[in-house]
């Protein structure tokens, strides 16, 4: 009998201890992000997509189709296409820099394998899209342009600054 | 038991040689019907874990290795115990009578290498799906394999 | 893949009956079937089929450079990531002769260790939700949001980290990291007595799991059982105590244990770790040497031919990776031993006998996860 009243005992103290916690956490503040209305403030080295962007001082990207990216990418999502003259000889830069997002592992290899710092992984996450053409993209005709502090970290790495 | 004590015994095994490499694995070579010897001696020495059992294809060779690794977590060393098969029709027997854990290791071998197991308690293949063999094999073709640009 | 169960209809008694536990079940944590032959809710027999999330990273790992298949490593255990990458970039720094700098050591043993109270919260909130308790995954999920957090401002990834490289790191830590993981850990320990006075503590948990999946410590070395689940039954076997890699050594810290050998005790076992991987990140980021994040590595790296095999302690148990090199830029052959392949093989052993609400506990405190059983 004083078995089972024991028991009865723990139990109620076991369900209460519980029941405690979670009265604790109901005065705790709450992490919640309401999501489409407030955006969560990305670090640095958050990786969304692939970016190629537009120096500000000479207008044009930092580019030379130098295809080390291509080769460090895990899975071929790299495909550039070098820039050819009148004379024919080929120019450094890239004519065509196709970019499979639908491909890409956003592992950041290829920007760690650029020794010019042309490409970096941008803040964008919310990619989605009703259509997989859409998916592969030529950054070098996009032309994007880095906003904030991520455009100031970008400029120092050329500088030598900061490894990408 | 110590290395050398343990090693003795390997190379007394007809067939087996043994050796220890620089980063003092203990590395047992032996024919496929002396394995399961040296592996019960192995564990009774203290090798009581079994990691994995894999192979590697030696297209060049016309092989295939078999490679078994043990632990010791008494001694803190490891042992690998490895078989050479012909690769035209390989064949070695199952050794998940001694460590439970290889009947799996040995069915994913087997269905990866096309190698045969024979004692084995329920073969069968573990993680491919039908039309898909030995994938493993350096021969082995599929239309979605690409090539990736060289470095 | 879709594989008879070795038990055909024609031998089941007139009151026994098969039932798919699918691959498509919330409970099975990861796409996993189950087949059960059971008499009424009692379990004759369990038969796990596998296999549903194969992609052949072995296959594909010998057509892509050294420093390409660290990512790879990542999504095979997606919680305890950088403990993945760890096993496979020791292999390769093995073969190649690189020693890596000690402020890398240190850094990895921070990340592999915060990696594993993200992986332990997360198997937490799961158990919780399959046994029926659907509140502790929001509050432990807060404090893996600060982890994840921090890791991400280091990294770069949430989940998917590609934190380490062959040779050390690319990047050194960021300047608030670790006045963010030391006000991260002033609070912690007290948040995992919560938590387990919240779930592990409770009568109800208790009464479904103690006696429940006894897993004997032989036949748990004999099925290759490693990690919290085997030192929920008695071996001490602890990679980072046993065998210790990097500087483990340096470091003091219990490796929890437990003698009851059933479902509570391997409970117990992982919120015993939290608290051990507590005292280790606090000791690591005191000890922090300055200095270099990575070894000079040249760019196109071709190992000698040789093979090297390299396991780490996991939050699942021992994971490793065996690398075959034969002198070009893409290895040979590349195996990953993963824990959860064995630890799930034992399920048949000790899950006949009990009731269906049973197994599920006895998965959950396997803390398996599929695609490393997979690959």
């Amino acid at each position: 009998m004083t078995g089972y009243l024991s028991e009865i005992y723990d139990g109620i103290k076991s369900l209460c201890a519980g029941l405690g916690v979670t009265l604790k956490h109901c005065f705790r503040k709450p992490i919640t992000l309401q999501y489409p209305e407030e955006k969560p403030a990305l670090p640095l080295r958050a990786r969304g997509r692939l970016v190629m962007p537009v120096d500000p001082a000479t207008g044009a990207n930092r580019c030379t189709a130098c295809l080390l990216c291509a080769k460090a990418c895990p899975n071929g999502s790299l495909e550039i296409t070098k820039a050819v003259g009148e004379d024919g000889k080929p120019k450094p830069r890239a004519a065509k820099y196709l970019y499979r997002s639908g491909n890409c592992m956003y592992c950041n290899l290829c920007v760690e394998a650029c020794p010019f710092a042309a490409i970096i992984m941008s803040d964008e996450y919310e990619t989605g899209t009703r259509d997989r053409e859409s998916l592969d993209a030529d950054l070098a005709a996009e032309n994007h342009e880095l906003k904030g502090s991520k455009l100031s970290w970008w400029l120092s790495k050329f500088k030598g600054e900061e490894p990408s | 038991m110590n290395t050398s004590e343990i090693l003795g015994d390997m190379n007394r095994v007809p067939g087996a040689s043994g050796s220890v490499g620089p980063d003092s694995v203990l590395d047992v070579l032996a024919p496929a019907k002396e394995v399961p010897g040296i592996l019960a001696a192995l564990k009774k020495s203290g090798f009581g874990h079994l990691s994995f059992v894999t192979a590697k294809d030696l297209p060049s060779e016309n092989l295939i290795e078999l490679v078994y690794r043990l632990f010791s977590y008494v001694s803190r060393t490891d042992a690998s115990v490895r078989t050479r098969l012909d690769r035209a029709n390989p064949s070695a027997p199952s050794v998940s009578g001694i460590f439970r854990t290889a009947e799996w290791h040995e069915r994913e071998t087997a269905e990866m290498f096309g190698v045969e197991f024979s004692g084995h308690p329920c073969p069968g293949k573990l993680l491919l799906p039908d039309g898909v063999e030995a994938p493993l094999r350096k021969d082995f073709k599929h239309e979605e394999m690409t090539p990736l640009p060289a470095v | 893949m879709p594989v008879q169960a070795p038990f055909e209809l024609e031998k089941l008694s007139n009151k026994e009956y098969i039932l798919n536990m699918g691959p498509q079940h919330p409970s099975t944590h990861g796409v996993l079937r189950v087949v059960l032959k059971l008499e009424g809710e009692l379990v004759k027999d369990v038969f796990p089929d596998v296999g549903y999330i194969h992609s052949g990273v072995e296959k594909l790992c010998e057509n892509r450079t050294y420093p390409a298949i660290v990512p790879y490593l990542d999504r095979l255990d997606y919680l305890g990531a950088v403990n993945l990458e760890w096993a496979y970039v020791l292999a390769v720094e093995k073969l190649c002769g690189i020693q890596v700098p000690e402020r890398a050591e240190y850094i990895r043993v921070i990340l592999a260790e915060l990696n594993r109270v993200m992986s332990h919260l997360l198997w937490y909130s799961a158990f919780g939700m399959d046994v029926g308790a659907l509140t502790p995954i929001f509050y432990a999920f807060r404090e893996r949001e600060e982890i994840i957090a921090l890791v991400e401002a280091a990294t770069g990834g949430r989940l998917t980290h590609n934190a380490l490289r062959i040779g050390g790191f690319r990047n050194d830590l960021p300047k608030d990291f670790l006045p963010g993981l030391s006000r991260f850990l002033s609070s912690f320990e007290k948040k995992v007595d919560e938590y387990e006075a919240l779930l592990i503590d409770n009568v109800i948990l208790t009464a479904r799991t103690r006696g429940v999946g006894v897993l004997d410590p032989e036949l748990a070395v004999n099925y290759g059982v490693t990690g919290p689940s085997l030192r929920g039954s008695g071996p001490a076997w602890d990679l980072r105590r046993t065998a210790p890699y990097s500087v483990y050594g340096k470091f003091d810290f219990r490796v929890p244990v437990s003698e009851g050998r059933d479902t509570w005790s391997r409970l117990k076992v992982r919120m015993d770790e939290m608290r051990e991987s507590a005292k280790i990140l606090r000791q690591a980021a005191a000890a922090l040497p300055a200095g270099e994040v990575s070894a000079k590595v040249p760019r196109v790296l071709k190992p000698a031919p040789g093979e090297a095999y390299a396991r780490v302690e996991s939050p699942r148990g021992e994971f490793g990776a065996w690398v075959v090199s034969d002198g070009t830029e893409r290895p040979y052959r590349v195996k990953f031993r993963s824990p959860s392949f064995s630890n799930l093989s034992v399920l048949r052993e000790i899950a006949v006998g009990c009731n269906i609400a049973d197994i599920i506990a006895i998965m959950g405190s396997l803390d398996l996860v599929i695609p490393e059983i997979d690959r």
